[in-house]
C-alpha cells in the first residue's frame, strides 16, 4: 500500500509538473473546430456546406438561416493547420444585395457564372442582385444571382416589398465534375434544378398538389446518364422523385411512408454498384433506397405515394437509433435531422452519417451526436461509430447540420453545433485505419 | 613513682609508650640480641624510671656475659624499688653474680701467667638459671577512687586451689601490699589481686596472669563492684552509632565510633550503625581486665537517594520511565530511593526542552540534582510556514489530481476521436497543472523553510546539575552519651590481654 501510494504521489508530481502534455494531447486534434467570425452572432453551425475541387476544399458555415450571414473556410488536409483561412462574410441579409441564407446551402464543384466556369461555389440563399431576384451563388468573391422559377421570384418580390417573410431555401448538388444544382423553397412549393454548367432553372412540378413543406429537403442522386432529384415533403410524409437523363425531367414517383418521411435527404454511393443510393429520413428511421433500382424503375406518377411502385429490392436497408450501442438516449434525439453519405474509411463505398442533434450523450442533455453506419453486402447496414464534440455542452445540438469534406481519398465530416456556436471537422472514425496524426 | 604515673593527665599514652618499649626490648631479648635489648631497657628506664626496666636490663647483661653491668643494674633495681617483693631473691642474685665475677677475675689472672702473652681474654659468660633469665613485667594497678588498699598474691604452687578471700589459701604467697595506684615489677606467673573493703566500697578481686616483658594495666572501679574489661570500637566511619547488648536499639547508643569504655566481662553483642551503611553485628567475649578493640569496617548500603528539583515553576520528573511526580517550586525536592548505579532521568516542563540524561546513584549517600531546563525555541514562524506549506501543497495536490483527471478525460476523448482543441478542459487542465506546479514549488520552499525553522535551535540543551553528595540524614539522638557512666550496672574493670587488636 505505501509503495502504491508512493507511486501515485510520484506520478502525480511528475504528471502535474507537465502542462505541455495538454498541448500534446490536443494537437493535432481529431476534431478541428472552425472558429466563428465575430460578424456571425448566434446560431453559427446551423448551416454547413462543402465545395471541393481537387485538394482545395472550401466550407461554408452559416448562422441562423434567413437572418445570419455565412463564412467561407479554406480547409487543409489532415495536417495542421486544419483551417487555413477564413474569407469574408457572405450572404448578408441587409443592404441592396440582400441575401437570405439558405437553410440547406449546396456546395458545387463547378458552376457557370456569367458565362464562365467557376470552381468551388455555393448556392447560399435567395436574394437580390441589383434588380435581379433569384438564387445567389457565390464562387470565391463573386456572387451572382441566378434566375429562379416565376413563382419563386414572385415570392421574393413580396419579400422585398415587405409583404412577406423571406423564404427558406433548400439546395443540393452532386459530386460530379460538372454538378447539377437542385433547389427548393417550401414557401413557393417549388423545386427546380440547374443542369450542369447551366443557369436556366427547370422546375420540378409534382403531378399532384404538393404539401406546405414541399421542398424542405432535396437530394441529387447520381445515376448512370443522369440524375434523380428527390424533393421531400415531410408535412405529407412524401418524397417526390424526378428522373432527369439530360432532357426534360420526368416524374418517377412518390415515396410515402412513416410520419415525417422526407424531412432529410441525402445521396451517395453506398453499395457496390455505380449508382448512388438515396437516403431518406422520417421522424424515426432512416431508409436506404438502392439507386440502381430507382434508375431502373418505371415512372409511376399516378401511383399513390409509397414504395409499392418501386421495383423489388429497391429498399436497401433501414437504420434506427436503437442500433446505437451505449448509453445514449434516443428519445428526442431527432435522429435523422441531418443526413450525408461520406466515405470515411476511403474504401470507395460511402457510410451513412446520421445527425441526431437532440441526442443526450456523454451525460449531457441534447448535446447532439453524429452516428456512423456502415453497410456491407453481407451484413447490411450496421452501426459503426458515434462521434461527439468533446467541448459540447448541454444544448449544443451537434449534428444539426452535416456536410462531406473530401480529404485525399477519404471524406471527413463537417458538422454544425449551433447550440455551441461551433462547426467542427471530424477527422477520425472507428472505420478509418489509415495513417493520420490526428487519429493515432 | 606509681602515683606519678596515675596522676599524669596522659597516663594512658605514657603507659602505651612504656608498653611499646618494654615489648621492643622483650623482642630483642627473645631473638638473642641481648646487648641491644639491654640498651632498650636502659633507655626505657632513663625515660620512665620503672624498676622493671632495670631488672630486665640486668637479665640481658647477664645473658650477654656482662656480669658487672648485670650487678649494677640489679643494684639500681633494688635502690629504685625498695619494696620490691623479690628483694631477697635479687640480693642473692647479686651476690651470686659478684662471686662469679671474682672467680672470673682470678681465672683471668691465672690465665695471664700461664699463657703470657696470650692477649686479652674474652669475657666469660655465666649462663643464669632458666628461672633467672625470664623477663619481668610492669604491672600497674589503679582504683577509682584511688588510695584503696591493694594486695597481690602470687600462685607459688601450681596445684593450689583457687584463691578464696578470707581463707588461708595455701599455695598463694602475698608479694605486695600497697595503696593504689600501684606499679610493680612482677615475675611471670599467676596472681590474685585483692582490693580490700575501702570506705563505703566492698572488696573486689580478680585473677591476673603476668606474661614476660609486658606492661599490664589493671583498673578497678570500686563503684561497679566488679572488675571490668575495656572495649573500644573503632571503624572507618567516625560517628557511627555503637549499640552493645541492645539488639532492638531501645536504649541510647553505647557510643559513637571511635569509642571505648569499661564493660563487664563476658559475651557482648555489638551493633554498629551509621546512616547509609549496612548494620554491623559482632559478638565479642571479654575477660575481666581485657582490653579489646573492635575495628569495624562498615560497608555502604546498596542503594542511595536522589533528590530532584528544577529551575522552573513546575517540572514532571520520571526516573527509569516510572513517574516520580510533579515537583513545584517552593516544595522540597522530590526524593527517590534507588539502587546504586546508573539510572535514566527525564524532566519535562511546559515550554521547556525535555531533559533526558542519566545519573549515578551513590551507595548509601544522597545525590542532589537540579534539572536546568532550557526554554524551547519559539516555533511560531515554523508552524506558520508549515501551515502555508501544507495549504500550498494541498492545493497543489488537489490541482494536480484535477489536472490529471482532466488529462485522462481528454486522452480518452482523444482516443475516442472526440477531442476538439477548443475544449475548455484543455486550458483548465493546463492552468491546473501550472497551479499544481506553483503550489508544489512554493509549498516546497515553505516546507523546507519550515523544516529548517523546526530543526533550528540556537538554545543549548537542558542539563542536569549534580550537587555534592551528602550522607544520609542522621535521625538519631543528637548527642551520644559520654564514655563515663554509660554502664551503671558494673563495678570494676581491668585486665589487659591483647587477644584482639591492640590499641
Amino acid at each position: 500500500m505505501p509503495r502504491r501510494a508512493g507511486s501515485v504521489a510520484l506520478a502525480l508530481l511528475v504528471g502535474a509538473c507537465s502542462w505541455s502534455r495538454f498541448d500534446e494531447v490536443s494537437e493535432p486534434a481529431p476534431v478541428e473546430v472552425l472558429e466563428r467570425p465575430s460578424a456571425l452572432k448566434a446560431g453559427f453551425g446551423n448551416v454547413v456546406a462543402v465545395a471541393a475541387q481537387g485538394e482545395r476544399v472550401r466550407a461554408l458555415v452559416g448562422g441562423v438561416p434567413l437572418a445570419s450571414p455565412a463564412a467561407h473556410f479554406e480547409l487543409g488536409f489532415d495536417e495542421r493547420p486544419g483551417i487555413q483561412a477564413v474569407s469574408a462574410v457572405v450572404c448578408e441579409s441587409r443592404g441592396p444585395r440582400a441575401c437570405f441564407l439558405a437553410t440547406q446551402p449546396a456546395g458545387l464543384r463547378k458552376f457557370l457564372l456569367r458565362g464562365e466556369e467557376q470552381e468551388r461555389c455555393f448556392a447560399v440563399g435567395l436574394g437580390r442582385d441589383d434588380s435581379t431576384l433569384g438564387l445567389q451563388v457565390r464562387c470565391d468573391a463573386v456572387s451572382v444571382t441566378q434566375p429562379v422559377p416565376e413563382v419563386v421570384e414572385a415570392a421574393l418580390t413580396e419579400v422585398f416589398e415587405g409583404a412577406a417573410e423571406p423564404p427558406e431555401l433548400f439546395a443540393a448538388s452532386d459530386r460530379e465534375e460538372e454538378p447539377t444544382l437542385l433547389a427548393a423553397t417550401p414557401r413557393a412549393k417549388s423545386a427546380w434544378f440547374y443542369p450542369p454548367l447551366e443557369s436556366v432553372p427547370q422546375e420540378l412540378v409534382p403531378p399532384r398538389a404538393p404539401g406546405e413543406q414541399y421542398g424542405r429537403a432535396v437530394a441529387v442522386v447520381g445515376i448512370s446518364g443522369g440524375r434523380i432529384f428527390a424533393v421531400g415533403d415531410p408535412g405529407k410524409s412524401e418524397v417526390w422523385l424526378y428522373r432527369w437523363l439530360g432532357e426534360e425531367p420526368e416524374v418517377l414517383g412518390c415515396l410515402g411512408g412513416a410520419a415525417g418521411l422526407g424531412r432529410s435527404l441525402a445521396a451517395g454511393r453506398i453499395d457496390e454498384d455505380d449508382e448512388e443510393e438515396l437516403v431518406v429520413a422520417d421522424n424515426g428511421d432512416v431508409w436506404i433506397l438502392r439507386g440502381a433500382a430507382l434508375a431502373a424503375a418505371s415512372p409511376a406518377p399516378d401511383e399513390p405515394c409509397g414504395v409499392d411502385w418501386l421495383p423489388e429490392g429497391a429498399e436497401l436497408d433501414r437504420l434506427t437509433c436503437d442500433d446505437v450501442d451505449g448509453s445514449h438516449v434516443c428519445e428526442g434525439s431527432e435522429f435523422g435531422a441531418a443526413l450525408i453519405v461520406a466515405d470515411l474509411d476511403g474504401d470507395g463505398s460511402g457510410e451513412i452519417i446520421v445527425g441526431a442533434p437532440g441526442m443526450s450523450a456523454a451525460g449531457k442533455r441534447r448535446t447532439g451526436a453524429v452516428l456512423v453506419y456502415d453497410w456491407s453486402q453481407e451484413g447490411g447496414a450496421a452501426f459503426a461509430d458515434l462521434r461527439l464534440l468533446s467541448s459540447s455542452t448541454e444544448g449544443s445540438r451537434f449534428g444539426a447540420a452535416l456536410a462531406v469534406a473530401p480529404q485525399r481519398g477519404r471524406d471527413v465530416i463537417l458538422a454544425g453545433a449551433p447550440g455551441a456556436n461551433k462547426a467542427a471537422l471530424i477527422y477520425c472514425s472507428d472505420l478509418y485505419t489509415g495513417e493520420s496524426a490526428r487519429c493515432r | 613513682m606509681g602515683e606519678a604515673l596515675a596522676a599524669a593527665p596522659d597516663a594512658s599514652a605514657r603507659l602505651e609508650i612504656i608498653r611499646q618499649q618494654m615489648e621492643k626490648g622483650q623482642a630483642l631479648f627473645v631473638t638473642g640480641k641481648y646487648a641491644e635489648a639491654a640498651e632498650i631497657f636502659e633507655a626505657g628506664f632513663r625515660e620512665h624510671p620503672y624498676s622493671a626496666f632495670l631488672f630486665n636490663a640486668a637479665v640481658c647483661h647477664e645473658k650477654n656475659g656482662r656480669l658487672e653491668l648485670a650487678v649494677d643494674a640489679l643494684e639500681r633495681y633494688l635502690d629504685v624499688d625498695r619494696e620490691a617483693p623479690d628483694r631477697d631473691e635479687v640480693s642473692e642474685r647479686i651476690a651470686r653474680l659478684r662471686a662469679a665475677l671474682a672467680e672470673q677475675a682470678q681465672a683471668e689472672a691465672e690465665a695471664d701467667v700461664e699463657a703470657e702473652p696470650a692477649g686479652e681474654a674474652a669475657p666469660r659468660s655465666l649462663a643464669p638459671a632458666e628461672s633467672e633469665s625470664t623477663m619481668k613485667s610492669l604491672v600497674v594497678i589503679e582504683t577509682t577512687p584511688s588510695s584503696a588498699p591493694v594486695q597481690i598474691y602470687r600462685l607459688v604452687d601450681p596445684e593450689a586451689p583457687a584463691f578464696v578471700a578470707g581463707r588461708p589459701n595455701p599455695g598463694w604467697r602475698l608479694v605486695a601490699e600497697r595503696v593504689a595506684p600501684v606499679s610493680l615489677t612482677l615475675a611471670v606467673g599467676r596472681y590474685h589481686v585483692v582490693v580490700e573493703k575501702f570506705r563505703e566500697f566492698n572488696r573486689s578481686e580478680a585473677d591476673i596472669v603476668v606474661s614476660p616483658g609486658h606492661v599490664h594495666h589493671f583498673q578497678a572501679n570500686l563503684s561497679q563492684g566488679a572488675f571490668m574489661a575495656f572495649l573500644r570500637v573503632t571503624g572507618n566511619v567516625p560517628g557511627a552509632y555503637v549499640y552493645v547488648d541492645d539488639p532492638e536499639q531501645q536504649r541510647p547508643p553505647w557510643g559513637r565510633v571511635p569509642h571505648g569504655e569499661l564493660i563487664p566481662p563476658g559475651k557482648h553483642r555489638i551493633v554498629v550503625e551509621a546512616p547509609g551503611y549496612r548494620k554491623f553485628t559482632r559478638t565479642v567475649e571479654l575477660a575481666a581486665s581485657d582490653r579489646i578493640e573492635v575495628a569495624v569496617k562498615l560497608v555502604r548500603v546498596d542503594y542511595g537517594v536522589v533528590k530532584v528539583d528544577a529551575n522552573v515553576p513546575e517540572a514532571w520528573i520520571t526516573i527509569d520511565d516510572r513517574p516520580l511526580g510533579l515537583w513545584k517550586r517552593g516544595e522540597p525536592a522530590l526524593e527517590a530511593e534507588l539502587p546504586a548505579g546508573v539510572h535514566r532521568l527525564t524532566v519535562s516542563a511546559d515550554g521547556h526542552k525535555d531533559l533526558h540524561t542519566t545519573f549515578e546513584v551513590p551507595r548509601g549517600q544522597v545525590l542532589p540534582v537540579r534539572a536546568h531546563l532550557i526554554p524551547q525555541y519559539p516555533r511560531g514562524a515554523a508552524w506558520t510556514q508549515a501551515a502555508v506549506a501544507a495549504a500550498l501543497l494541498g492545493t497543489g495536490t488537489f490541482l494536480g489530481i484535477q489536472s490529471n483527471q482532466l488529462h485522462d478525460e481528454l486522452r480518452a476523448d482523444r482516443d475516442a476521436g472526440h477531442l476538439d482543441p477548443t475544449d475548455p478542459r484543455i486550458d483548465r487542465g493546463r492552468w491546473f497543472s501550472i497551479g499544481a506546479n506553483a503550489g508544489f514549488a512554493i509549498g516546497g520552499v515553505f516546507a523546507l523553510l519550515s523544516t529548517y525553522n523546526f530543526v533550528k535551535d540556537p538554545y543549548p540543551d537542558s542539563t542536569l546539575q549534580r550537587g555534592k553528595r551528602r550522607e544520609f540524614e542522621d535521625r538519631r539522638a543528637p548527642a551520644a552519651p559520654s564514655a563515663a557512666g554509660v554502664i551503671p550496672w558494673r563495678t570494676i574493670a581491668t585486665g589487659v590481654d591483647f587477644t584482639q587488636e591492640a590499641w
